[in-house]
């Protein structure tokens, strides 16, 4: 890092008037991540326009601390509401959801907050001290490793509570199946879309979550069934937030991990914050000494999963500013931003005299650090008055959200007939024990596995041998954590089954 | 007072009279919505609000912005041609997509549904490799993909599109086989070149013209770029490679006489502004301005020699 360029970036982003915008930026940004249906990149496109009169420095930091900001806000409805509020905040739903039925909202608030402020601060450090190191790396990530990692995500599936294994599959499948509608990755060609028009460009996946989590939900509430329904008292209490710094620290490992795989998954373009909050979700999961805590509101899986969504910001920076290669849309409407203030990403940017590359990161971190304050204070507080409106009036406004966010996605009704028929499909699935979550994950990671796949098998068959598809470095290590994911659950499983057996026995005895 | 109200209402009826008489005289008389088929902050509206720059200070009043995503532009062009045809509603679409789509089945709409305006854009297609990579020249790649057919992998961005075509025609063009790796996008392309896992790419010269850790090999269109003066064009290898992404104005069909001339007259005006032509080159696009008439004879034309191409090539049946 250059000494001197670095200390001007500092300087600028410190400027009042600097920070002012970076704490109204992200404060927007993190209620427009919190509204379902809303997402980051439509906010910073939305604000483009605004945004390119603006000094360079002043315009990315503008448009960061937006996307930072929607990182964390996702998290608020996903814990209080069960409506993940970008599809990156699905595993948040996890644990976080559970515990606002037990009455833990505040605390669970309070973890993906802190959660989201250390994976924010991380991310955007790494991206400061290691970005060229980091950007060559991902570099070697082709399309077989891809594939398995979207593989790696899709094993977490198997981790996921529901009645059994077999519907946690089933539901899958359903999400792959339905993922597969519209134009075929390799040939350009529709497949089916049943002749309807409305059906060539897919099922975009924001409708159908919205349709899958907020629909079939209230559907789900309207007919009485017990278990959507959150817990009635719930206190704001001030050792919560002893409780959730204690657990912070003494998780040290969940946050590392967390971070790291942030990060890595953010350093690959086209991956994304769903995969990296999936799969740190999974590993978190796996690694614990008791996984069936999880999914029954355990505070490890709302930081994990938290934490990786807000590590992947800085990540997904890193292809952009040094090659040029944005990590997710996100990272690609603010490469466009930069290349209209006619700064050109990779060793130029970092040299350009100007300063403008570090006068950005500061601000991302000074918006990842004001977030807790901002936060604590403000989102948070505002969060939990949520759970005292009397669902006479949240439900429908809820509905008003979800209807304006899928007509927006592409400005057409046939997004909200896609989000109602997900809506009505979901309710029924849900009372045949098919969750939503299983096929929320095989519409998500459907379409890059089935690209990544299709290019790896491509290039196999070029070079003569499949075995390219697994015996690369890392496609074989990644192959492996798939193989350890999907098994180490059954061993878990045969081993409660047998010490039921013994205990069983015993009491025989 | 009575007089005085039938004397004010007398006054207000004329002189509505009179304004919608001039109305009906001055197209156009309200905001002109546009219909980008691409998400905001895309490509395609970059080109757009330079266009509108140009177009507010040209008309006094900008365009109102009409996001339609989906299926490669398929969705919003499909719209464009389905809009009412009374010169208020026009799109910027991308080609070779448009004439591509009715070919492949993804659009319900035909070349014959539009009227065009114009085109203010080019961006030739880059055949790139590594910066360490064996192949120096095209000559260098084309030689090993001649001496071992199908080995050579050639990443594409998408099926169906610029750089697909282009590909075809460079194999047409040499007399080779190459296995097609279809991307989701130029950013994506360029990963997978620039880590090796494929033997080479096609991207736009635009974005090839900013990669440090790629070579650009050759470049389509017939003609040098200012932007990358040492590459040369396919055409200096013998073979034309005419593949190239262009934005252009387009309506519905049948659009009032009044309001196509003025649109194209005043595009005409914005594309060859010093100014705006400028922007367009920070942006690394190259500013063209071809009026509607031509255009409409070279898209229908294009369809054609693109169907014809699909069909050599077996992708088509």
């Amino acid at each position: 890092m250059d000494s001197i360029l670095s200390m001007t970036g500092l300087l600028e982003a410190l400027q009042p008037s600097t920070v002012l915008l970076i704490l109204l930026a992200t404060t927007f940004g993190a209620i427009i991540g919190a509204l379902p249906g809303f997402s980051s990149v439509m906010a910073i496109s939305l604000l483009l326009p605004v945004v390119l009169p603006m000094e360079p420095a002043t315009g990315l930091i503008l448009l960061g601390s937006i996307y930072m900001g929607a990182m964390y806000g996702d998290a608020n409805s996903a814990i209080l509401l069960n409506i993940p509020g970008t599809a990156s905040s699905l595993p948040t739903t996890f644990d976080g959801f559970p515990m606002t039925q037990q009455g833990r909202a505040y605390e669970a608030l309070l973890a993906a907050l802190f959660g989201s402020v250390f994976g924010g601060i991380v991310g955007v450090v790494v991206l400061m001290l290691a970005f060229t190191t980091l950007a060559r790396i991902s570099l070697m990530f082709g399309p077989q490793e891809y594939f398995w990692i979207t593989v790696l995500g899709l094993t977490t599936i198997a981790s996921l509570k529901s009645e059994t294994l077999v519907k946690g599959l089933l539901g899958g499948a359903v999400g792959l199946a339905i993922s597969m509608i519209g134009l075929d990755p390799y040939w350009g060609m529709p497949r089916f879309t049943f002749g309807s028009n409305h059906l060539i460009a897919g099922v975009n996946l924001i409708p159908a979550l919205l349709g899958l989590f907020c629909l079939a939900q209230i559907l789900e509430a309207a007919s009485g069934s017990e278990r959507s329904k959150p817990a009635q008292q719930f206190q704001r209490k001030t050792s919560d937030l002893k409780l959730v710094l204690r657990k912070m620290i003494q998780r040290w490992d969940v946050m590392i991990r967390s971070s790291a795989i942030g990060i890595l998954i953010g350093i690959l373009p086209g991956a994304g914050g769903p995969i990296a909050s999936t799969i740190s979700y999974n590993e978190t999961r796996r690694w614990d000494k008791d996984p069936s805590k999880y999914g029954k509101g355990a505070v490890e899986g709302v930081l994990a999963s938290e934490v990786a969504n807000n590590s992947m910001v800085g990540g997904s920076l890193i292809p952009m500013m040094a090659l040029g290669i944005p990590g997710n849309v996100n990272a690609a409407v603010i490469l466009g931003a930069l290349l209209s203030f006619g700064l050109q990403p990779g060793t130029s940017l970092l040299n350009d005299t100007s300063g403008t590359a570090f006068t950005f990161m500061f601000g991302l971190l000074i918006s990842s650090i004001v977030l807790a304050p901002l936060g604590y204070f403000i989102i948070v507080r505002l969060g939990t008055q949520i759970l005292r409106v009397p669902t006479t009036i949240l439900t429908p406004s809820i509905l008003v959200f979800a209807t304006i966010g899928a007509y927006s996605v592409t400005n057409s009704m046939s997004s909200v007939v896609i989000m109602i028929a997900m809506g009505i499909g979901g309710y029924f699935l849900r009372r045949v024990g098919i969750e939503a979550a299983p096929i929320a994950l095989g519409l998500i990671l459907g379409p890059i596995a089935e690209r990544e796949f299709t290019s790896s098998l491509l290039i196999a068959q070029a070079q003569g041998s499949y075995l390219t598809l697994v015996m690369r470095p890392i496609s074989a290590i990644l192959v492996i954590l798939c193989l350890a994911s999907i098994i180490s659950p059954l061993i878990a499983a045969r081993r409660q089954r047998k010490n039921l057996k013994s205990a069983g026995e015993a009491t025989d005895a | 007072m009575k007089l005085s109200f039938t004397k004010k209402l007398a006054i207000g009826l004329a002189a509505t009279l009179i304004s919608a008489t001039t109305a009906l005289a001055e197209y156009p008389e309200r905001q002109i919505d546009l219909i980008v088929p691409f998400g905001a902050g895309g490509g395609s509206d970059r080109v757009a609000r330079i266009v509108d720059g140009g177009w507010t200070s040209e008309t006094g009043t900008g365009w109102n912005f009409q996001y339609k995503p989906g299926a490669g532009g398929a969705v919003g062009s499909d719209a464009i041609s389905r809009a009412r045809n009374d010169g208020y509603t026009v799109g910027i679409v991308n080609l070779p997509n448009l004439a591509i789509q009715p070919i492949s089945g993804a659009a319900s709409f035909a070349l014959a549904d539009f009227t065009y305006l114009g085109r203010v854009n080019v961006d030739p297609i880059a055949l790139v490799v590594p910066n360490d990579s064996p192949y120096l020249t095209l000559e260098d790649f084309t030689a090993a993909a001649r001496e071992n057919p199908k080995v050579l992998t050639l990443a594409i961005t998408g099926t169906l599109g610029t750089a697909h075509i282009a590909a075809l025609e460079i194999m047409r063009g040499s007399e080779t086989e190459v296995t097609l790796v279809p991307t989701q996008g130029g950013a994506n392309t360029v990963a997978r070149v620039a880590g090796g896992h494929v033997s080479a790419g096609i991207i736009g010269a635009g974005l090839a013209s900013r990669q440090e850790t790629l070579r650009t090999l050759a470049i389509s269109g017939g003609e040098r770029s200012a932007a990358m003066p040492d590459v040369p064009s396919f055409s200096e290898s013998g073979y034309a490679v005419n593949s190239l992404t262009s934005r252009i104005f387009v309506g519905p069909k049948d659009m009032p006489e009044e309001a196509v001339t003025f649109l194209r007259e005043k595009l005409g005006a914005v594309a060859q502004n010093e100014a705006i032509r400028a922007e367009f080159l920070k942006s690394g696009q190259i500013p063209v301005w071809q009026s509607g008439a031509d255009l409409e004879v070279e898209v229908l034309a294009m369809g054609d020699e693109i169907r014809a191409l699909l069909i050599e090539f077996g992708v088509l049946k």
